[in-house]
């Protein structure tokens, strides 16, 4: 590696992160800092601040590529004097293909881009999924645009409008999508264009989409409009193959029965039985057993709403809006409640309102009533402790019944 | 001239897919890991595909990414992806190429691992490389945490599954809230007011529009237009410095870190749940952070020795409680600890369920 | 609609022109103002987006971020003055 500390080194503290086995983010930014001044400067501004332990950039808030509203992070530095070549150093997220699938062509394609138009560093990838190129100047945005567009890639979403949708990796390597997240994520992506670049809500709306009860793209925790896969009917035994596992040390009771949240399953040394009405479809068996149990056939999606993090109101999970929806080309129920929500939001929703706090702040009973979905029971955990009822029926005194 | 174009969307997919996926595409059948850091996924035709899962610092540059093509051309017909935790996957049919596509990986650093019960890669943002609201730098602790944890991320060492997040400041751009182990940067004063021609830079009514508790008001200083900050009702958002450069509100003394425990996000056994925090504030001490890293290596170490196969560091402490954990990993308990936010009640405990 | 794209989009501007420096508008604020404002012609929030579509395109206003999405004139921003 050519990136062996210097007693010269300009960046003496940052040169402690070189060591250590894990890859090292310094590394890769000293290896663009022998080509690229505007890494250098970032690097000594990162050391100052490694110094003095506090960060040198400021937000800006108006940078971006015409007729957009967003894809471009503003950062400007707050020492553009002492670290001219970080002056302006902001970021372009381009909007990932569903899966974070890449042929090599395609990704030499984009660090022809980035070397060219920027700084040759990126992040693989942003929180929301994008792609993302940490650092190029005002000058460059609209001839990397040019050049992104022109190999087919468009900008992500950023301000108060669509986010970037995400998704798992699915039934491209998974057996347990319920459906199609790649080919859904893909399509909501292209119908939503308008919502992603030029936004138009009270704030930010992510959609996150995961094939099972796993989640594995935390769509419970980081989308406002979470789509989770899920089936209806019976979990399939092959009850042989459950054999070969136990002939091979495996122990159902340990790894099955009493890790069940429900207690559904009984083991009895020869047969495994579920009790399916009872299963609440937490996959623990199923990732147990992968061979022997599989999902239902009956499949499709539990959508829940509202995620959030901790500012302003306090953090939200989402919870359930529809316990089962199925999700079949072209998604036109998962359109029409999407479109909804935006209604009510956007009717209802103040600056920076996430939907997660206009649900909370409206109440949810309300809310259901205002986009027309009817109350159920899957929707809460239990029904209300509070007495404090507002009625909507009641008879004035003066009404004959 | 070329027509601008915009709205084209990102590319399809389909395009990108390694042949033996688009021929088994929705048909796989079962998976197993087979060590750590690779995994074999059966389709219903009998098709075999290995995935080796290699960790990265998710900031690359683009001499990294070309290297991975490299790989991916050579082993895995042209193609490759990244998990949704930075960690690079290079797939392929044929089983012989696992083992020379693992050494061409390590023979430039890279780490084979991440799967099943290994720590994983850890979810993290910009930090000091490039937030302007950050209060410790992201990148710098996952490097050194996970130079620790290095032996943890390439063997199956621990009873479950275990993700790690780190988010710089409390607007958490990473889903740090629902990891088993959360690092949270914390800002513990308001921003310092420059008043210096401050009226040129900041647009008044807006920044205080911008403050989500009320707290800034309007102020004459010499004559001179500035801001002020009402302390007690800041919250330490940073929404003001967004928009305006002269509250910064980024502090050398009083920034620092937090550590949370016991989030999920998966619904396997119990179902998702927030971090709890377990360490109330650590000053930063870059570039090593050792008391950051001692801490997590005493989660990790309590973990190992005492959850039970399949727990999750949440079901551990649901088994044992939280006062047997404190007790464990020696973390004191303070006032910090006790929520006193809307709903805080809840989290008190009105029962005589207690350990001793 | 009785009225057209251009005259919905020159509303619009003057509505944030004469706003400039002391409040700011989010996309939504424009469209329900607008909606309101031409009641009588049937405007709709689709007519509005054509109208924000126009102004944008054409450089009169630009998206701004700063806690949330907003719609301003062109100027130079704080943090970009050094
Ligand atoms: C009152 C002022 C501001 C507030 C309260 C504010 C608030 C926020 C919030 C809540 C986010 C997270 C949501 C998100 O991911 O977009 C965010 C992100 C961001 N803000 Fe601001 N912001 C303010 C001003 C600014 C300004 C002035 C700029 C740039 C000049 C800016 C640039 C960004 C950027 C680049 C992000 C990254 C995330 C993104 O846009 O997707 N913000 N801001
Ligand atoms: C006042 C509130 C917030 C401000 C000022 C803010 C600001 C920022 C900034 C400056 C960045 C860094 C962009 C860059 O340099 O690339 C960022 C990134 C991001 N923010 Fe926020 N943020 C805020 C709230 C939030 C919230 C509440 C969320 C979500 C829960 C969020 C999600 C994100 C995400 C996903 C990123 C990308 C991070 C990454 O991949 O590294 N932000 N935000
Ligand atoms: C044993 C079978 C499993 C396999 C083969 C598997 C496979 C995967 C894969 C391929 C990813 C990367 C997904 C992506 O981002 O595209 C992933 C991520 C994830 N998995 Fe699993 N998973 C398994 C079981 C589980 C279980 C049991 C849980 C939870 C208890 C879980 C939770 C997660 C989470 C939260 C992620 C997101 C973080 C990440 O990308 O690593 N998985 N898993
Ligand atoms: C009790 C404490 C917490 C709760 C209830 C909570 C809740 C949430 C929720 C609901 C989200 C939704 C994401 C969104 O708005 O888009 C979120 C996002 C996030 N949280 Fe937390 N959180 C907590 C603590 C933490 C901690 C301690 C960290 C970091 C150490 C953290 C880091 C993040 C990050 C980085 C995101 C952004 C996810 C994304 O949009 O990509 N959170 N949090
Ligand atoms: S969420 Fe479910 S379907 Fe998607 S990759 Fe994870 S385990 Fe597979
Ligand atoms: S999926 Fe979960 S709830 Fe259902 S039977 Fe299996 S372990 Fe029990
Ligand atoms: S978590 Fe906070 S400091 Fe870190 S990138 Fe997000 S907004 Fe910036
Ligand atoms: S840091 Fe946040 S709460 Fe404090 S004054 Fe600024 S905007 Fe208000």
């Amino acid at each position: 590696m050519s990136n062996q500390a210097h007693s010269s080194s300009e960046t003496p503290l940052l040169d402690e992160l070189l060591k250590g086995r894990w890859p090292s983010f310094v590394k890769e930014m000293k290896e663009m800092a022998d080509t690229k001044p505007m890494v250098r400067d970032v690097l000594r501004q990162l050391e100052k601040s490694y110094v003095d332990k506090k960060t040198h950039w400021k937000h800006g808030g108006i940078v971006g590529v015409k007729g957009y509203g967003g894809g471009i992070i503003g950062r400007y530095s707050d020492s553009p004097d002492e670290f001219p070549g970080a002056a302006h150093f902001h970021t372009v997220r381009v909007n990932q293909p569903a899966g974070w699938f890449y042929s090599s062509q395609a990704l030499r394609d984009l660090c022809d881009i980035f070397e060219k138009y920027g700084s040759g560093l990126t992040n693989m990838h942003g929180s929301t999924g994008d792609i993302i190129l940490l650092g190029t100047t005002t000058d460059e945005l609209e001839p990397i645009f040019s050049a992104l567009t022109e190999k087919g890639w468009d900008l992500g979403g950023s301000g108060s409008a669509l986010r970037t949708p995400s998704c798992c990796v699915g039934p491209a390597r998974c057996e347990w999508a319920m459906f199609d997240c790649l080919d859904l994520c893909h399509d909501i992506t292209h119908h939503y264009q308008d919502e992603i670049h030029r936004p138009a809500f009270p704030y930010k709306f992510k959609i996150k989409v995961s094939g099972c009860p796993n989640d594995c793209v935390s769509a419970i925790a980081r989308a406002d409009f979470s789509v989770i896969g899920t089936w209806k009917d019976h979990i399939q035994v092959n009850q042989a193959a459950m054999q070969e596992y136990v002939a091979k040390g495996r122990n159902p009771i340990k790894d099955a029965v009493l890790l069940c949240p429900t207690k559904a399953i009984d083991w009895d040394g020869k047969e495994i039985k579920i009790d399916n009405e009872n299963c609440v479809r937490c996959m623990q068996c199923i990732n147990a057993y992968p061979k022997a149990l599989k999902p239902g056939k009956e499949r499709g999606a539990t959508i829940l709403i509202g995620a959030k993090a901790p500012i302003v109101q306090g953090a939200l999970f989402s919870s359930v809006l529809v316990p089962f929806m199925e999700l079949e080309k072209p998604y036109d129920d998962l359109k029409e409640l999407l479109e909804k929500l935006w209604d009510v939001w956007d009717d209802h929703g103040e600056n920076k309102e996430r939907i997660g706090e206009l649900v909370e702040r409206m109440g949810k009973g309300e809310f259901l009533e205002r986009i027309g979905i009817k109350p159920d029971i899957q929707m809460v955990i239990h029904p209300r402790e509070n007495p404090y009822v507002f009625y909507d029926e009641y008879y004035e005194e003066v009404d004959e019944k | 001239m070329n027509v601008r174009k915009t709205d084209i969307g990102c590319p399809d997919y389909k395009q990108f897919l390694p042949p033996m996926i688009l021929k088994n595409y929705g048909q796989w059948d079962w998976h197993e890991v087979i060590k750590p850091g690779v995994f074999v996924h059966q389709a219903e035709s009998g098709d075999r595909l290995y995935t080796v899962r290699v960790g990265s610092p998710r900031l690359l540059n683009v001499k990294s990414l070309r290297f991975f093509t490299d790989v991916a051309d050579k082993y895995c017909d042209g193609f490759l992806r990244f998990t949704s935790r930075s960690n690079v996957e290079f797939m392929t049919p044929v089983f012989e190429n696992i083992d020379p596509m693992i050494a061409m990986l390590q023979s430039e650093g890279w780490p084979v691992g991440g799967t099943a019960n290994s720590a994983s890669n850890v979810i993290h943002t910009q930090g000091w490389v490039h937030c302007h609201t950050s209060a410790t730098d992201a990148s710098g602790l996952v490097k050194c945490v996970m130079d620790d944890l290095y032996d943890d991320f390439t063997n199956h060492s621990l009873p479950g599954r275990m993700k790690l997040a780190v988010a710089c400041c409390l607007n958490m751009c990473g889903a740090v809230h629902a990891s088993d182990i959360a690092i949270l940067g914390i800002h513990r004063r308001p921003p310092k007011v420059d008043p210096h021609n401050l009226a040129n830079y900041c647009e008044v009514p807006t920044t205080i529009a911008a403050c989500p508790t009320g707290a800034i008001r309007a102020d004459i200083l010499d004559g001179q237009k500035t801001l002020k900050i009402n302390e007690s009702q800041c919250m330490y958002c940073g929404a003001c410095y967004t928009a305006c450069p002269k509250l910064p509100i980024a502090d050398s003394v009083n920034d620092g870190l937090s550590i949370w425990v016991g989030g999920k996000c998966a619904n396997a056994r119990s179902t998702p749940r927030f971090t709890k925090m377990v360490v109330p504030f650590i000053p930063n001490n870059p570039p090593r952070w050792p008391e950051v890293v001692e801490a997590v290596r005493t989660i990790v170490d309590v973990y190992k020795a005492h959850g039970k196969p399949w727990e999750r560091l949440a079901d551990m402490i649901d088994r044992i409680g939280w006062a047997r954990f404190f007790k464990l990993t020696g973390f004191e308990f303070t006032k910090y600890h006790i929520d006193d936010y809307k709903l805080a009640t809840k989290s008190y405990n009105a029962s005589t369920h207690l350990r001793f | 609609m009785a009225v057209d794209t251009q005259t919905i989009a020159d509303a619009m501007l003057a509505m944030v022109t004469e706003a400039a420096g002391v409040k700011r508008y989010k996309p939504g604020d424009l469209s329900k103002a607008m909606v309101a404002k031409f009641a009588d012609d049937g405007v709709s929030k689709d007519d509005c987006k054509d109208a924000i579509r126009v102004l944008v395109d054409s450089e009169k206003l630009v998206y701004t971020y700063f806690n949330g999405t907003w719609l301003e004139i062109p100027h130079q921003e704080g943090s970009a003055k050094g």
